[in-house]
């Protein structure tokens, strides 16, 4: 479709130049936006992109090595605690937050080792088991405060104390960047190739020298590093964590933003983590809407209970899963790239 | 003349089926080796014993004067061994360009602690990629596969499916090249064409090919030696007019 | 003790051994782990509760009122739902599944709010039985015999009627079943219904125990799955065997180590024996010939 005039170009960040343009005025929305909105939007933006961070790493597990993963917020549970702990009493923050993610990669190594054999609903069964048995161990070990909790300390980077929401958004923003374009270089290098092979034929991969083994436990390793990373900032943004944060249900919210934002795509990772995120945080607000919300509160008062209306918002969440993966099996992204060729080639 | 590749009474049993019985050979260095049979005779196992995909219940492989029974394919792969496989392993999920790619994966260094340095043109990592892709371009040109470069693998026709993965073989510069029925599903212009692209991998590559084979006129255009396999058993080993003359082939396999 | 824990195990092994047989008879014939099994139970459960409260009908009829609203809930997430999907492969169907489950949780939260309510069965869940020497409440023993009964009318369905051998012949090989003349679609959808059913009893005689609420059976669900898993997706009887040894297991372990940990036990186990039999215990391992 585009003309290609060099192999550079195949693999570079901007393949010319109304890319760079684009990206460049993408950088300053990004830039301007906490300024734009209000304090708990930013929150909320915050919480996207600590969703975005996770999503990155486990979509490379899942649509680039064809892996299942059913319990990644095991993963996320280990980032946050390791970095509220390691922050609390031993090392600064970044160092921290560094440290744990690589904690979380150790297990996600060791998660690997059974996907060597496993497959299907057999892998998702294992890694299921690993999510449920660290929030257990999370919940009931006087280490990690048990059922209470624990809270972050206060969050300073490089000296400066960072407390209000903008502040954070930039951390988060620094962190999601940085590691969404280590990740577009891996899937587009060599590593990434391995891994796609081993999705698409785990044997011609072997025979044409990929170490399997090394690198199927790489990509689980990779994606606890990125799940890590994220539960760790997301620690800081809620303020508080507790095991109830890191329940199955995560793990399968995660998943769904990989399948729904478009599988193996960075692009699809960021779709599917803002789309899923708005969904599951901002459904309730459906009763606050001007026409809708008092709309579903007569129905609710007719034929349904009214206590029960702030259940909308997972009837909206799953009709939504529901009918983007029915209708376009390439997630949010495979929309994106049909909008895109409607309007390359329009007027036909 | 050394042998590149011995099999020295190599035995793959599954339970109680015994798929290849005692069967040796040795191919020298710059042959092009036949193998012929009816199907079920043990040919691709034979072949998976090779490359490590199984490992040899007895008896042991032995490539450049290496054992290599039972080592990992990867390792094989590592050792200069190379594949095709009967009904396609491609990457179908995956374009023509970086099917090939994959081929180079041994000879590339980019690795983590690189990774950045794709940023940027002259960057190790960048300089990497872009000369594989040119030693790529060397395997496109020869197999024509110019319009199919950056085509997904699945939307391709068979017999383009076909020359990819011989391709992705090549790119590999193995020193012993499997192809397993690598004319299966071909049409009679894409067989004759085959014909001279091994002749001329023969001669550009300076590798050593065991071939699998059903067609005849193939088998016998261009192999140096041929074995015939029925049920397991190695039968004979000789030269084509040898073998094709054989009685217990004539009635076991060409009829 | 022992037998005591044992039967505990059995009782609670009956639960899991419905939910496991209801996802592997839908993975079986169609490739799809059917995730939203459990909330298809619960929403059926509910609707024998209104019946029975709200329009004060015999529990017979509510029972069989509410078998036949989840046979439908099968047939419509089959025809209505998974048919639609462009790309029908594993994980999306996975997904869509679980978007389901989403969909019905938040559909029976709007509609009788997240208060825990009363199934009352006409089982008495204090008067006991003996058995060899064990107590067992009369529910409890109604659980495992309906469990049971149920599990013989499905071996009989598939091994002596037509319809099973129709189902088998579709799991096995889709176009060929088409080309024999059996209307595949039909006979998927039909299973979607039969393990809609078989779910449906499940929450049903779960209720009781627990309680009825929209959360009432996320976990029996996960369990039920992973004693699938561990008996063997593709084979029935590994199924139920799958169940009860994790019902036992779990009591086992609940009572001489800790309850508290007693879960991740059994994921622990289960990921154990996968190890050393990657299809579970009774499951066969196709392994693919290149």
């Amino acid at each position: 479709m585009d003309k290609r005039t060099s192999y550079f170009e195949d693999i570079t960040l901007f393949k010319d130049r109304s890319v760079l343009i684009w990206s460049l005025l993408a950088l300053s929305l990004l830039i301007g936006l906490p300024f734009m909105l209000a304090g708990y939007q930013v929150f909320v933006v915050n919480l996207i992109l600590v969703n975005i961070i996770i999503v990155l790493g486990l979509n490379v597990l899942v649509g680039n090595t064809g892996q299942i993963s059913l319990g990644h917020g095991g993963f996320v549970a280990i980032g946050a605690y390791m970095t509220v702990i390691l922050d609390d009493r031993w090392l600064p923050f970044l160092p921290a937050l560094i440290i744990a993610g690589f904690i979380a990669a150790i297990f996600g190594f060791i998660l690997g080792i059974p996907s060597l054999k496993l497959e299907g609903p057999y892998l998702a069964v294992a890694t299921l088991g690993f999510g449920l048995a660290i929030t257990v161990i999370i919940g009931r070990v006087q280490f990690f405060g048990g059922h209470m909790g624990i809270m972050p300390p206060e969050l300073t980077v490089f000296g400066t104390k960072l407390s209000s929401n903008t502040d954070f958004y930039f951390l988060c923003l620094i962190i999601a960047l940085v590691m969404g374009i280590f990740a577009r270089l891996l899937i587009k290098s060599r590593i990434g190739r391995a891994f796609s092979a081993i999705r698409d034929s785990d044997i011609a991969a072997s025979a044409l020298g990929v170490h399997v083994t090394w690198y199927k436990t790489l990509s689980f390793a990779f994606s606890a590093f990125y799940a890590g990373v994220g539960g760790g900032i997301w620690a800081y943004a809620l303020g508080f964590i507790s095991p109830g944060n890191f329940t199955p249900v995560l793990s399968i919210l995660l998943l769904s933003m990989v399948v729904v934002g478009g599988l193996g795509t960075i692009t699809g990772s960021v779709l599917g983590a803002t789309v899923i995120t708005l969904l599951n945080l901002q459904g309730e607000k459906i009763q606050e809407l001007p026409l809708i919300g008092p709309f579903f509160e007569w129905i609710s008062a007719q034929f349904m209970s009214i206590s029960g209306l702030p259940n909308i918002n997972f009837m909206f969440m799953g009709l939504t899963v529901m009918i983007i993966i029915l209708f376009e099996p390439l997630g949010l992204f495979g929309l994106w790239i049909r909008i895109k060729i409607y309007f390359k080639t329009w007027p036909f | 003349m050394s042998a590149v590749l011995e099999l020295k009474g190599v035995t793959k049993k599954f339970g109680g089926l015994v798929a290849v019985d005692d069967v040796s050979l040795d191919v020298q260095q710059g042959e092009i080796f036949s193998i012929i049979g009816p199907n079920g005779a043990g040919k691709s196992t034979l072949f998976n014993c090779i490359n490590g995909l199984y490992r040899a219940t007895e008896g042991s492989v032995w490539l450049n004067g290496e054992e290599i029974t039972g080592a990992k394919p990867h390792i094989i792969a590592k050792k200069g061994l190379s594949r095709t496989f009967q009904n396609l392993e491609l990457f179908s999920k995956m374009t023509t360009m970086e099917n090939l790619m994959l081929g180079r994966h041994l000879y590339m260094k980019t690795n983590f602690w690189n990774l950045p340095s794709m940023l940027w043109r002259k960057g190790a990592a960048a300089k990497d990629e872009t000369k594989h892709r040119q030693k790529v371009e060397e395997i496109i040109d020869l197999l024509d596969l110019q319009p199919e470069r950056n085509r997904y693998t699945s939307h391709l026709p068979y017999g383009r499916q076909k020359i990819v993965e011989l391709g992705r073989a090549l790119a590999t510069e193995p020193s012993v090249l499997l192809l397993d029925e690598p004319a299966a599903g071909l049409n009679h212009e894409e067989k004759e064409e085959l014909i001279f692209w091994i002749n001329d991998i023969k001669r550009l590559f300076d590798v050593t090919i065991l071939i699998i084979e059903h067609n005849m006129q193939l088998v016998t255009a261009i192999s140096d030696r041929i074995m015939a396999l029925n049920f397991g058993k190695s039968m004979v080993i000789g030269s084509p007019d040898q073998v094709i003359k054989h009685p217990d082939v004539i009635k076991a396999y060409l009829g | 003790m022992l037998g005591q824990l044992i039967l505990s195990g059995i009782v609670a092994g009956s639960i899991y051994a419905l939910v496991a047989l209801a996802m592997s008879l839908t993975y079986k014939s169609s490739e799809v782990a059917n995730f939203a099994q459990g909330e298809m139970a619960m929403f059926s459960t509910y609707i024998a509760f209104v019946m029975l409260a709200s329009y004060q009908l015999p529990f017979w009829l509510a029972f069989i009122g509410s078998l036949v609203f989840a046979f439908f809930l099968g047939l419509f997430l089959h025809f209505g739902i998974i048919r639609r999907a462009k790309e029908p492969n594993v994980l999306n169907l996975l997904i869509i599944t679980l978007g389901f489950q989403i969909f019905l949780y938040g559909l029976a939260g709007w509609k009788w709010g997240s208060e825990q309510r009363v199934l009352k069965l006409p089982i008495s869940q204090t008067e006991t039985v003996e058995i060899a020497g064990t107590t067992i409440s009369q529910l409890n023993l109604a659980t495992v015999i309906v469990a049971l009964i149920l599990m013989l009318l499905l071996f009989v369905l598939l091994k002596f009627t037509k319809l099973g051998l129709a189902i088998k012949a579709t799991q096995q090989n889709e176009t060929a079943a088409k080309i024999n003349g059996i209307p595949t679609n039909r006979i998927v959808a039909i299973t979607f219904g039969i393990s809609s059913v078989i779910g449906a009893v499940a929450g049903i005689m779960l209720a009781p125990i627990t309680t009825l609420d929209p959360n009432m059976m996320i976990e029996p669900m996960l369990k039920g799955f992973a004693a699938a898993v561990l008996g063997g997706f593709n084979s029935l009887v590994g199924v139920v065997a799958g169940a009860f040894l994790l019902g036992i297991l779990e009591n086992l372990f609940g009572f001489y180590v800790s309850t508290e940990f007693k879960s991740i036990v059994a994921f622990l186990i289960i990921v154990i024996v996968l190890y050393f039999k990657p299809s579970g215990l009774f499951g066969t391992h196709y392994v693919r010939k290149v």
